[in-house]
């Protein structure tokens, strides 16, 4: 076993050197440019795309070399179980990887920790290990692509996706990269066997392997699916890319200018007052009200999606401030010579922000270099002449403050919850906490919501929400526009509640679902698995239509029709044939496809064969 | 139930009969006046109709200023958004520019008339004048801390004095205030510190801090300063009272104030040990504020004082500076005089002449030993929009300011400016009538764009100086007791544009309102609940309910620009606006034009800026909707980039052109030349309702 383990080392070693070699340069390079430790999510999906494309082709290649039937004989014709070869070849192949794909990421991250003033966290350092985890994933899965069936082994691509979609956090990505990487190496042993080609026969061995090819059927449903509406598109009559959306729908509502909303709420209002709002919404600027949140920050994530948010530089001192999640500060270089500047937290003693701290732009009546910064339900002042961030607007605990707008002479800060309205002299005078004059709650989930536009009026403000961001999919909530007036005295009046049409059919917003609810299930058990639930994300589905759950109900009946058939013709112990039935069911066609890509007609016409002599 | 003995009936009777003789003769007087200043008029020769780009001007030439030696003049050149540095000696020679781009807005000299100091909105630079070397940021200024230059060090050679808040320790703690002398190389000397904002000071001839002032809730308080700094308060200006302290104590010690402290005009006061206030100089016509003071550059002490409110006038405070006074006025006669004084042998002064008839200022040298004038510096004017060099207007074709005044229903005496185009029948002129802005602001008697482009359109032009006005004395300020609806201030305005009538200025069934701001509004209450009087009406950035938009100001941070000490509503209530007060409120309310737009029934042309701070465009928005609801002929422009001033040289003509198409049409004066492919562009961009003038009905 060891010999072959330093075989294979020995076999790629000048591969896995030259590898290294160029990570490092490409690293190196990197990092004389930016700072790779603050980049956004798209530059790590890209490093970690190139890292499992190396991993692949390494396993496709290391197998494909073994695979040809007379060395695949000899290669397991050892004194050793199968399972120790296998472990040989896989654990020299995950080696090199270390060498490749981890090392330099180590290498680097330890030069921007000692030889400069960047921050690195904790969870920088585990980006080696997560660089050898996904790298390892690729490796597997090309391995199983090799040594698995024909008819399914690309199945394995399934845990591939899953790790460029998962919403885990933090440090608990690793264990969710880290479970694929056991299921795959588990379907790896499973293949790896005498017979490539027979189907798995054990119950575990059927499930570890039949399971991701159903994930992988549903996907590649999803992927069809796809197919057919860049079609639809390219014929001109998707709703998305129709010229003049369909009257009435979200796309029509999404595509409106925040005034032409606006007056399209009025026109069903009933109020007294809606003739003269009409009249003044049309002579206005009607004012959008946005998020400065691409996503929650959470305290340790690996990566985030607008990291450029977690840093901010202060042109009056020529210093840049990076968020440090290890020290809840941030740490500060000067831009004219990359040394250390010292560290900003909240007030004089400068202490720790409650949660991740992100920039948030200036604000009207700050002194140049000023701004402002948030950090879960408090809003900042970052003062540049005496470097500090002194708390502002604080909500409730409860509630994620996502942006601040300036609208006329007030500020409108908008949470998760509410839009709060602060008067611009209180923000300019002092620096103390300020109180909101008015809060106006989101009639509707934060997720849902798709734009905010608001007019001042004399005696109040009109605000429009228009709920249409997940319209398109089953997860968010039948689209609708509410209108409320909030007026002096703070009372809320919804003056007008218009319902929006949908652009697509039940069939195509459910189609993630129908094909098999309980892989829809399945996967969104896995992507949420240890994920954070943003609570700028909440939306508030409604129930999946009736025809909808018929229709899926049928797909099920057809898959176990078909699967009574199918078990008929291929060789199948009976709790076996059972348990596929059952499956097929339950599951539907995704499990059919498994049974039928899984045992090969051959199968059945061999068992057939070996039924006749017995039977004669 | 008690009543007066009938014996009061007869002095009484006498006092009205006096009073009302008094007034009477007044009235007779002002006419005779104002029939004698419109028949001067009447004989100039007319003058020729010039085209809207010839009022809308820039001077090229800013902040003038003589050194304290008398020997050098130094001046910023502005041209577009690029300002530099000149300078020229008084003996002769050619100007020279010592630095060629700054950003600038005013410049000082310093003590010892060695250092330029320039001040922007973010620093103070030193700029060596005689050729030393050194020249270098002297401070920052604004920021955080409010950092603000108070004054040149009047005692010191190269040095200023400024003010700073300290930022609080933190969000619980309060801030503090710092008065600090810098020396021309940055070099700070704390001279006081308070948790009181501080809003004057003055040393005494040793240059030691005297006095200061500070804010104390809604009072200024003025505080000796003894040996040990321990502060005395000496006395206290309330309700408004304005206290403003020379930077240098009298010779004996004694405090230098403008105020009117116990009386109705600012006036120069000197404050004794024992806190008594004795007026130095005040009005000699007993009618305006005092507006400006000018100090000796060598010791501080005032040398000439000016009153710019009707007329422009200056005096000396010594003989011989009086004497040296009357001479130039003599020399340039119903000028606005600017006198800068320089000390020393040979010394020169600089006096700086301008005028209702004169569009781009001029610059002289006088010699007080040989009593000699030389002209020295003309100011450069450019187009706004080409910023083309462009000569100005000649003053024979440009309309006098004819100061006015009458009495009010109530007795008052009223002032105002009525401008007429010269060679033209008063009585067959179409009148405009063009309320100002604040409303705590005045019409000045000096070259105004928008007044010389209406008067060369054919219309008399009258500015009401109503009562609220400033520069007329503390009484005339509070005469409004906050009546600003369809009340007394908006009578005032009525009242002394049927005098204009009744004295044969003006046709009457050819009346428009027009102005901007307060003025704006004024013209709305006219086209409202005057529309007898007023036929059409411009309302320029306009508040349609002048309540309900002081309320939204003080929730702004114009609230804390508008009000420099004192809290913007304790400040509002003083002037009888209280806005926590429902009465006060809901009266405005209701005498508002935006509650009674059903009854505006006059072409109206509303112009608005969308980054307004001072007048809620919503505000303009709502009364605009109303009246379009109500199918009135209202024409609506909206600059969603302009502010309460529109710097636009765009806007500005096509604000002009709308203007004067309107009142052509509704008043009868000259027709609008067509504008230009670049005003159409606007006017389509930002005109969001078209009045039937502008749709062609």
């Amino acid at each position: 076993m060891r010999d072959l383990f330093k075989g294979e080392l020995l076999r790629f070693r000048g591969w896995a050197i030259a590898g290294a070699v160029l990570h490092l340069l490409v690293l190196g390079f990197l990092a004389r440019v930016v700072d790779l430790a603050q980049q956004p999510l798209l530059v790590y999906r890209v490093f970690g795309g190139v890292y499992v494309l190396a991993g692949l082709l390494l396993g496709l290649y290391q197998m494909g070399s073994y695979r040809r039937p007379n060395t695949w004989l000899n290669l397991l014709h050892r004194p050793l179980p199968g399972w120790r070869i296998a472990a040989s070849l896989l654990g020299a192949g995950a080696v090199l990887l270390a060498v490749a794909a981890a090392l330099p990421v180590l290498l680097i991250a330890g030069y921007q920790a000692g030889m400069t003033a960047r921050v690195v966290d904790l969870r920088h350092w585990l980006f080696p290990l997560a660089a050898l985890l996904i790298a390892t994933c690729g490796y597997l899965a090309g391995a199983y692509c090799m040594l698995g069936g024909r008819r399914h082994s690309t199945c394995a691509l399934v845990f591939l996706v899953l790790l460029a979609v998962s919403q885990a956090i933090g440090p608990r990505v690793l264990i969710v990269q880290a479970l694929a990487l056991l299921w795959l190496a588990a379907m790896v042993l499973v293949a790896f066997k005498p017979d490539l080609s027979a189907p798995p026969r054990s119950l575990a061995a059927t499930v570890i392997t039949a399971l991701p090819l159903q994930m992988g059927v549903y996907l590649l449903a999803l992927l069809l699916g796809f197919g057919m509406e860049m079609l639809w598109i390219m014929q001109g009559t998707h709703p998305n890319n129709m010229s003049v959306p369909p009257p009435g729908g979200h796309n029509e509502t999404e595509r409106m200018t925040a005034q032409q909303r606006m007056l399209a709420g009025l026109a069903v209002s009933r109020a007294p007052q809606a003739p003269l709002w009409r009249e003044q919404v049309a002579l206005s600027e009607v004012q959008p009200i946005g998020s400065q949140l691409a996503a929650t920050p959470v305290r340790n994530e690996l990566t985030h999606a607008a990291a450029a948010q977690m840093e901010f530089d202060d042109d009056e001192l020529r210093v840049r401030w990076v968020f440090s999640h290890d020290r809840m500060r941030f740490e500060g270089y000067r831009l004219t010579d990359g040394r250390r500047f010292g560290e900003l937290g909240v007030g004089t003693d400068d202490a720790a922000f409650p949660a991740p701290a992100q920039a948030a732009g200036s604000l009207p009546a700050l002194p140049r270099g000023d701004g402002a910064l948030i950090a879960g339900n408090t809003l900042y002042h970052y003062v540049s002449a005496s470097h500090q961030a002194l708390p502002r607007i604080r909500l409730p605990a409860s509630e994620i403050l996502a942006g601040v707008t300036p609208v006329g002479e007030s500020l409108v800060v908008l949470s998760d919850r509410a839009l709060y309205f602060f008067d611009g002299r209180d923000a300019a005078a002092g620096d103390a906490l300020l109180s909101p004059r008015q809060r106006l709650p989101i009639p509707g989930r934060s997720g849902d919501l798709r734009d905010i536009d608001l007019i001042e009026l004399v005696d109040g403000y009109l605000v429009s929400f228009s709920f249409t961001t997940y319209a398109h999919e089953l997860t968010g909530v039948a689209p609708y526009q509410s209108v409320l007036w909030l007026d002096d005295s703070g009372h809320v009046t919804e003056v007008a509640h218009r319902a929006i049409g949908y652009d697509y059919p039940a069939l195509y917003r459910y189609k993630a679902w129908w094909p098999s609810p309980a892989l829809y299930a399945l996967r969104v058990a896995a992507l949420g698995l240890f994920a954070v639930v943003d609570p700028l994300d909440v939306t508030a589905p409604p129930p999946i239509p009736r025809r909808v759950q018929l229709f899926a109900g049928a797909l099920m009946l057809l898959s176990l029709l078909a699967a009574i058939w199918l078990c008929r013709r291929r060789a199948l112990s009976t709790p076996a044939r059972l348990a596929w039935l059952l499956a097929c069911a339950v599951v539907g066609l995704p499990a059919l496809a498994s049974l039928w890509l899984l045992y090969p007609a051959g199968e059945y016409a061999t068992y057939r064969r070996r039924l006749r002599p017995a039977t004669a | 139930m008690s009543t007066f003995p009938k014996w009061w009936a007869v002095p009484c009777a006498l006092v009205l009969a006096l009073a009302s003789g008094v007034l009477r003769a007044d009235d007779a007087a002002d006419a005779a006046a104002l029939h004698r200043a419109v028949a001067i008029e009447q004989a100039r020769p007319p003058a020729p109709r010039f085209p809207r780009s010839a009022f809308l001007v820039d001077r090229m030439i800013d902040s003038v200023s003589l050194s304290p030696d008398g020997r050098s003049v130094a001046w910023l050149r502005v041209q577009g958004n690029q300002r530099s540095v000149w300078l020229q000696s008084t003996a002769g020679g050619t100007a020279r520019q010592l630095l060629s781009r700054t950003e600038a807005r005013q410049l000082y000299w310093s003590r010892d008339s060695r250092w330029l100091l320039l001040e922007s909105p973010r620093q103070l630079f030193a700029l060596a004048a005689v050729g030393q070397g050194g020249s270098g940021i002297v401070t920052a200024l604004g920021g955080g801390e409010r950092r603000e230059l108070r004054a040149v060090d009047p005692l010191r050679d190269a040095a200023v004095v400024i003010s700073e808040q300290v930022p609080a320790a933190s969000p619980a703690s309060a801030r503090a205030w710092r008065l600090l002398r810098v020396d021309i190389h940055g070099k700070r000397s704390l001279l006081h510190e308070d948790a009181d904002e501080l809003a004057g000071f003055a040393f005494d001839p040793r240059g030691r801090l005297a006095f200061l002032e500070r804010v104390e809730h809604e009072d200024l308080v003025i505080h000796r300063v003894d040996a040990n700094g321990s502060l005395h308060e000496v006395l206290r200006c309330q309700r408004l009272q304005r206290c403003n302290l020379l930077p240098v104590t009298a010779p004996d010690g004694e405090l230098l104030l403008r105020t009117d402290h116990g009386g109705n005009l600012l006036d120069l006061a000197r404050l004794d040990a024992l806190g008594t206030l004795h007026t130095l100089l005040t009005d000699p016509a007993g009618e305006a504020d005092l507006d400006a003071l000018l100090l000796d550059p060598v010791d501080g002490q005032p040398l000439i004082a000016s009153w710019r409110s009707s007329t422009s006038a200056q005096r000396g405070l010594d003989t011989q500076t009086q004497q040296a006074v009357e001479a130039i006025a003599r020399h340039f006669p119903q000028r606005d005089l600017d006198i800068q004084v320089g000390r020393g042998a040979q010394a020169a002064w600089l006096v700086g002449e301008r005028g209702p008839t004169l569009q781009a200022g001029r610059w002289h040298l006088y010699e007080p030993s040989s009593g000699r004038f030389t002209p020295f510096l003309d100011d450069a004017l450019v187009q706004q929009r080409s910023g083309k060099p462009l000569q100005p207007l000649p003053g024979a074709a440009l309309a006098r300011k004819i100061p006015l005044s009458w009495t009010a229903s109530d007795g008052m005496r009223l002032h105002g400016f009525l401008l007429l185009p010269p060679g033209a029948d008063p009585a067959t002129l179409p009148l405009v009538v063009t309320p100002h802005g604040g409303p705590w602001n005045h019409d000045r008697p000096d070259y105004g764009s928008f007044g010389q482009f209406l008067v060369n359109r054919g219309y008399a032009v009258f500015q009401p100086q109503f009562r609220g006005s400033t520069g007329y004395g503390r009484d005339y300020v509070f005469a409004a007791r906050g009546d600003f609806g369809d009340g007394r201030v908006q009578q005032d305005i009525v009242e002394g544009t049927r005098h204009l009538l009744a004295q044969g200025i003006g046709d009457a069934q050819r009346v428009g309102i027009a102005g901007a701001s307060f003025g704006g509004y004024s013209t709305l209450l006219g086209v409202t609940f005057q529309p007898a009087l007023f036929k059409v009406g411009v309302a320029i950035v306009p508040p349609a309910d002048f309540g309900w938009d002081l309320r939204w100001v003080s929730r702004s941070n114009e609230a804390l620009n508008l009000s420099r000490y004192i809290p913007f509503e304790a400040w509002l209530r003083t002037l009888s606006l209280d806005l926590g007060d429902p009465l006060t409120m809901a009266r405005l309310h209701a005498q508002s034009p935006l509650a009674n737009a059903a009854r505006m029934r006059r072409p109206l042309l509303l112009i608005a800026g969308g980054e307004d701070h001072r007048v809620a465009i919503r505000g303009v928005l709502a009364y605009a909707a109303q009246l379009k609801l109500l199918e009135r002929d209202v024409s609506l422009l909206v600059d969603d980039e302009a502010g309460h001033t529109n710097e636009n040289p765009l806007a500005k003509e096509a604000m002009f052109y709308l203007t004067e198409r309107l009142l052509h049409r509704h008043l009868g004066g000259v027709a609008a030349a067509p504008p230009d492919a670049a005003v159409r562009e606007y006017l389509k961009k930002n005109l969001r309702l078209s009045g039937k003038d502008l749709r062609g009905e």
